[in-house]
């Protein structure tokens, strides 16, 4: 029972009798002594990243791979019958640009990807927009959407090949729905997030419910559409390619699949690089719109 | 510058032509459902116990009172945003409660659209009332240039500093052209500079244009040095606790706050709004 008692006083703070200038003092002892001078700031000028010396470093490491990739096959670490070679590549690029398909196969996958791009932006942009009419609505639809989102689309590319065919077609309607589940999901967040006040005010004006939807919901919700772009696009192209791999008679997944098969390593390359500098090309092209678009509403 | 909202105002649908702003509120009041987990009948709670108020055409009428007082529940329903529990809103004699679009209403946050210039912004109103554009732009031009915002009518509003954009945000519900304005606390975000500056503008306008104003502050020196008449409201639930008349004359310059009469009645608003924090 005593020992008990004693557990109680333990646990119970005993009250606490030091005055505050004390509790400063006491926390003064515990810290470490002031300091002399304070944390100086990193010498000025070193965190600027100079862009000669940038590109410099980002052609260096392009070298350095290549360069290896090439001096590996030549001294037999590096198996060229899997790998290929920087020399093979090149040649099979010339090869292909010169005489081959790749040109058109640029142009095929490049329509699929942009269509469906475009297609995928507008379908999804109404959706969302849409859902500002009606919370039922809104409430019954969501679920589906979501739904829609997480599955992944690339496993309906079979069914859809299928259905469509092997043209252009079944390519557009995959990146569209890659697209569109993405964008839907963007614009009906920023439905969400429009200013409650924003629409008070503009009732207060008399306005209709079109005219906040026109004047006010599609405004605001423009920029969460816009800087989902540079996502999409990369989506689209996705789409594109993995309709074509499925089956196709053009593109440039049509082209690597080919190359496979065959055990043309080095077209397989050819392709991957080239695929490599389509998403970068169309990732610039909408950098560059979604700047002159969010600088057109905002400034 | 009467005449160039005149020609507005003719062309405006159901616009405020003849109309003299009067705004009666009789016996309005509000109660919320409270919150019930289960199926049970919901009980209603009171935030605004019946209100009456009343402005007379070019009357500058304050409310001052806590928060949580029902302020901005009253203001909601003056402009037709929300149903009353019980009560109507007269406007003229005529019956116009839940009826949004008959009055100009200004909050703290100025709501300016800030895709749209500043001119676009102003004659937002105008636009959904269908007035032609040119109509429009005629008559906010001037406007915009006296009130110190000419310059700017093509800047989007996030290029402007707060008092020029409570400014805009004002001119939009004045040329809105209602003969009555709320403004709820639309000068409660500013420095205290900019705030005594705004203050004696709104006066001018008010002096030019002769609207009925209903103001909501916080602010007892602001509610004294606007007004002609202070409601003094008390919180949980929200009901008035005093009329104030504010004798003091007009115009009033920025210097009469050092007048007896002005802390005399300072001092009054203050004790009621102490006294009933403490029921």
């Amino acid at each position: 029972m005593s020992a008990l008692t004693a557990r109680i006083a333990q646990l119970e703070p005993a009250e606490d009798t030091r005055t505050s200038t004390e509790i400063l003092q006491q926390l003064d002892s515990l810290m470490r002594p002031a300091a002399v001078r304070g944390r100086r700031l990193a010498t000025q000028g070193t965190s600027k990243a100079r862009p000669g010396v940038v590109w410099a470093l980002r052609c260096a490491v392009v070298v350095v791979i290549i360069g290896g990739w090439q001096l590996g096959t030549a001294l037999g670490f590096v198996d060229k019958f899997f790998w290929s070679s920087p020399a093979l590549i090149w040649q099979k690029a010339v090869e292909q640009f010169t005489t081959g398909t790749i040109l058109s196969d640029i142009g095929f996958t490049l329509s699929a990807a942009i269509l469906g791009f475009i297609l995928g932006t507008i379908i999804g942009t109404a959706l969302g927009l849409s859902f500002w009419w009606s919370k039922i609505y809104l409430k019954t639809a969501e679920p589906f959407v979501i739904m829609f989102e997480a599955i992944p689309k690339l496993a309906l590319a079979p069914i859809i090949v299928l259905v469509l065919g092997l043209g252009l077609q079944s390519k557009v309607v995959l990146a569209t729905a890659m697209v569109m589940a993405v964008q839907a999901l963007n614009a009906s967040a920023g439905v969400r997030t429009v200013d409650k006040d924003i629409i008070r005010m503009m009732y207060s004006l008399g306005a209709s419910r079109g005219k906040v939807f026109r004047s006010v919901v599609v405004p605001s919700t423009l920029p969460w559409i816009i800087s989902g772009l540079r996502v999409t696009i990369g989506l689209a192209l996705a789409g594109a390619i993995v309709g074509e791999f499925i089956g196709s008679n053009h593109g440039v997944g049509r082209l690597i699949v080919y190359a496979g098969s065959t055990y043309d390593i080095a077209l397989i390359w050819v392709g991957v690089f080239v695929l490599a500098a389509l998403s970068v090309l169309l990732y610039v092209g909408v950098g560059f719109i979604e700047r002159r678009l969010s600088h057109s509403i905002t400034d | 510058m009467t005449a160039v909202l005149d020609t507005v105002t003719r062309s405006t649908p159901a616009g405020s032509a003849g109309a003299t702003g009067v705004l009666e509120v009789r016996g309005i009041s509000k109660s919320f459902p409270s919150r019930t987990d289960g199926k049970a009948a919901p009980t209603f709670v009171p935030a605004l116990l019946p209100t009456d108020l009343v402005a007379k055409p070019g009357e500058f009428v304050t409310i001052v009172g806590p928060s949580g007082c029902g302020k901005s529940t009253l203001f909601s329903i003056v402009a037709g945003l929300e149903h009353p529990t019980d009560g109507g809103v007269f406007i003229d004699g005529v019956d116009h409660t839940a009826e949004a679009g008959l009055v100009g209403y200004m909050l703290q946050k100025d709501m300016l659209l800030p895709w749209r210039t500043v001119l676009n912004n102003v004659i937002l109103g105008l636009e959904i009332q269908g007035v032609p554009r040119e109509a429009s732009v005629a008559a906010a031009r001037p406007l915009l240039q006296r009130y110190g915002l000419g310059q700017y009518e093509d800047a989007k509003p996030a290029h402007l500093s707060g008092g020029m954009r409570q400014r805009a945000a004002l001119l939009r519900t004045l040329l809105f052209n209602r003969q009555i304005m709320l403004l709820d606390e639309p000068f409660g975000a500013l420095d205290a500079q900019t705030r005594l500056q705004m203050q004696l503008w709104l006066l001018d306008v008010q002096a030019t244009f002769k609207k009925t104003i209903v103001f909501v502050t916080h602010d007892i020196d602001e509610a004294v040095f606007l007004s002609d008449r202070i409601y003094v409201m008390k919180g949980r639930p929200g009901a008035v606790a005093e009329v104030i008349d504010v004798d003091l004359p007009r115009p009033r310059a920025a210097s009469v706050s050092g007048t007896p009469r002005f802390v005399e009645l300072r001092e009054h608003v203050r004790q009621l709004l102490m006294n009933n924090e403490e029921v």
